[in-house]
């Protein structure tokens, strides 16, 4: 499934970053999201805007064409 | 020996540095607030502590985590001070790896640990200690708790020993980094491991610089990728991470007790619901704007500067007279003194409260954490004229002044967004032409001072929105992404804001002193002399003579006087000046204001159309410094004043031929 599927409030365990931007992924990993990491999705944003993400207590925002890219399985 | 404060964004760095060192910096609670190292000296010694801007890693994508790097890599960071946010240990804890991999004596400060209790979360302190093999210290660097403790160690242990840290990477990558190494020996060159390692690691500043001693290096690496991907399928950075995460993760279970699942403070979500809401985000932000203003011109700042006119026009204008009548100046020195300094600074000076007013609130809307979600909220926008949500930071710190905000694009990856943020950044509507607003909407606009003040702000904006739009039609077109960090929001300390609006706005009173000082006697004499001798009737002056010449140009636009014009040429020292000039070259009689004067010279539409001329043309001289220092190109600082010029020309026209046409 892909993380731009999941709706608000629901968590995506991490599989696969698929053809994510490599420096986009870097930069994920290094704010501690990688494979394995549960994601929640705490609201997207109107318009095709971000979606703000929450991982460990920790919350982000990414761009909705990245979320097409990380794909995982429902929590 | 020089210390240097390294950590991710958003874990107090900058509060720590305050605390520990005597000076103040600047703090803010968005990545990016220290775009430029800075140096204090650490209390109670005579060490240096630098303060370098926030990353996650030593591998930079921007402009300012460069900075970061490159401090080890020349060597400045002699020993290292690594703040790691006690509430994110885990991915902290990253480039505090990679910091040990270094080798230079370490010093960990675990701050935040009240939000980590907050958490449930327990550290054994002394394990952790034991299992990096460094001195860990605890503090809460935003209220200064453990930061004396941290004085004393750094004050009475001026050695620290090296840290011996490595981690193995796998057979694979062990023998690519012995044959580099070997490589390397043979030319002399003494090979450091954490180089090597961040090369692997596909580091792009390292990669460059070893790529051109070293040819060789990269055939090595790409057959250790070869082989890696053959035999476990991995790239060669995903291996180097994953051993770096193995490692921590096995400290961190050694060390960490998390009672409970970790979720996001119930008053973070709870704020989130509403400033990120999908459909009254924007309006909120633009809802706090206006009430800013409506404290800054309305409520609070217009009484206060009216105070201090009147305290400067009465007794201090009142007591210089009689000075200088009891000392005998002659004539030419008490004219420049009342007439030129003191109307002149006086009058830029009288803007003073609201000025303040203004950078105390943008230091508040920065250090609750709210311009975080600013940007995430403007992204969508931004994007669609090519920029990111990133860049809508630098343009609300150019609401301060534009030449923080040309500065702070360098958080911004991507070197297209960076230069058309740098470019439309002076569209935002600073606080030094705040001023001539002040002075005109009083004059003209007395009963909808804030409405006619957030009109122009708006109206900076949509302009830098279409010119962007432009713009990026030029520009080569790169891969852009976006990705923010949203922190706790914070309840703003009211030390530390005072602090800030303070260090913001020095730089409006110390202007006061030199440029605006400057500008305005000379503004006098070219006023007083003229070609028939000094004291001339103003209209006759040297002034009036050069500026008259030009003054056609701006008929079309409503305002042809060579008053206006005049203040419109010295504006480009700083804007302020135009006030200054204006009080100068208008003779204010006594018992009359500025404001009272003006309705003569022009009429509300032609003073709108000069306001929304002095927002867009020309940025002023400092900004236009900063430009050419940020893009590193003359053509791009000299580009910047003729577009803007242009740009605010045409609007300004079209701004007047529309109202005429309505009223």
């Amino acid at each position: 499934m892909k993380l731009s599927e999941v709706k608000i409030n629901e968590k995506l365990r991490i599989e696969d970053f698929g053809d994510m931007d490599s420096q986009m992924r870097r930069r994920l990993k290094e704010m501690g999201v990688f494979e394995g990491k549960s994601v929640k999705v705490v609201r997207y944003c109107p318009l095709g805007g971000p979606c703000l993400l929450e991982c460990e207590g920790q919350l982000f925002g990414i761009r909705k064409k990245d979320t097409l890219c990380i794909k995982g399985e429902l929590v | 020996m020089d210390i240097a404060l390294f950590g991710n964004p958003n874990t107090g760095k900058t509060s720590l540095f305050n605390h520990i060192t005597g000076s103040y910096e600047y703090v803010g609670n968005w990545s990016g607030v220290t775009v430029e190292k800075k140096v204090g000296r650490i209390k109670q010694t005579n060490r240096s502590l630098i303060d370098l801007p926030g990353v996650y890693s030593l591998n930079p994508l921007s402009k300012d985590e460069r900075v970061a790097s490159l401090a080890l890599l020349e060597n400045e960071a002699e020993q290292i001070l690594n703040i790691v946010n006690a509430d994110q240990l885990e991915r902290s804890l990253y480039l505090t790896t990679e910091l040990m991999e270094t080798g230079r004596p370490l010093v960990v400060v675990l701050n935040m640990v009240d939000l980590a209790k907050r958490h449930r979360v327990t550290i054994n302190l002394e394990r952790l200690s034991n299992r990096l093999g460094v001195k860990v210290f605890t503090t809460v660097a935003r209220k200064g708790d453990g930061c004396q403790d941290l004085i004393d160690f750094l004050k009475n242990e001026p050695t620290n020993h090296p840290s011996s840290f490595s981690l193995n990477y796998g057979e694979v990558i062990e023998s690519a980094i012995r044959e580099m190494e070997s490589v390397m020996a043979q030319k002399g060159d003494t090979p450091r491991r954490w180089m090597l390692v961040q090369y692997l690691n596909d580091n792009g500043m390292i990669c460059d610089l070893l790529d051109e001693k070293f040819p060789e290096l990269r055939g090595i690496r790409q057959k250790a990728d070869e082989v890696l991907r053959e035999t476990t399928g991995k790239r060669i950075d995903d291996v180097i991470y994953e051993t770096k995460m193995a490692y921590i993760r096995d400290v961190i279970a050694d060390t960490c007790v998390l009672t409970k699942e970790k979720e996001v403070f119930k008053f973070t979500a709870f704020i989130d619901r509403i400033v990120t809401h999908r459909i009254l985000g924007i309006p909120i932000f633009l809802l706090l704007l206006f009430l800013v203003f409506q404290l800054t011109f309305d409520w609070l700042g217009t009484p206060m500067s009216d105070l201090l006119d009147q305290w400067l026009s009465g007794p201090v204008t009142d007591g210089i007279q009689k000075a200088l009548d009891a000392m005998g100046a002659v004539p030419l020195i008490k004219a420049v003194i009342l007439n030129g300094i003191i109307a002149g600074v006086g009058g830029v000076l009288v803007f003073v409260p609201q000025i303040f007013i203004l950078f105390f609130f943008i230091s508040l809307l920065e250090d609750s954490g709210y311009m975080a979600r600013v940007a995430v909220v403007m992204d969508r926008l931004m994007e669609f004229i090519g920029l990111n949500g990133k860049a809508f930071i630098p343009l609300v710190i150019g609401f301060g002044c534009n030449v923080p905000a040309v500065m702070a694009a360098r958080t911004i990856e991507q070197p297209k967004e960076r230069l058309l943020t740098i470019l439309i950044t002076p569209f935002m509507s600073c606080s030094a032409r705040l001023s001539v607003y002040a002075l005109f909407v009083a004059a003209f606009f007395e009963r909808h001072q804030a409405l006619i003040v957030l009109s122009l702000y708006v109206l900076g904006i949509v302009v830098a929105i279409l010119i962007a739009k432009l713009f990026s039609f030029f520009l080569k077109n790169e891969k852009s992404y976006f990705i923010m960090d949203l922190p706790p929001y914070n309840v703003p300390q009211l030390k530390s804001l005072l602090r800030s609006t303070w260090d913001k706005g020095k730089g409006f009173v110390r202007k006061a002193g030199t440029f605006i000082f400057g500008g305005t006697v000379f503004i006098w004499v070219l006023s007083y002399f003229g070609p028939s001798g000094m004291d001339v009737p103003i209209d006759k002056s040297f002034m009036a003579i050069v500026s008259s010449v030009f003054a056609p140009l701006f008929a079309p636009l409503g305002f042809a006087s060579w008053q206006a014009v005049s203040a419109l040429i010295t504006g480009f020292l700083a804007k302020e000046v135009v006030v200054s000039t204006m009080n100068v070259l208008y003779f204010v009689p006594k018992g009359v204001t500025l404001s009272g004067l003006l309705p003569h010279y022009f009429s509300p539409l032609a003073a709108y159309s000069f306001l929304v001329f002095v927002l867009l043309y020309t940025p002023c001289l400092s900004t236009v410094a900063a430009i050419k220092k940020e893009t590193g190109s003359s053509k791009i600082a000299l580009f910047s004043i003729a577009y803007s010029f242009i740009a605010a020309y045409i609007i300004a026209y079209v701004v007047y031929i529309l109202g005429r046409w309505i009223f």
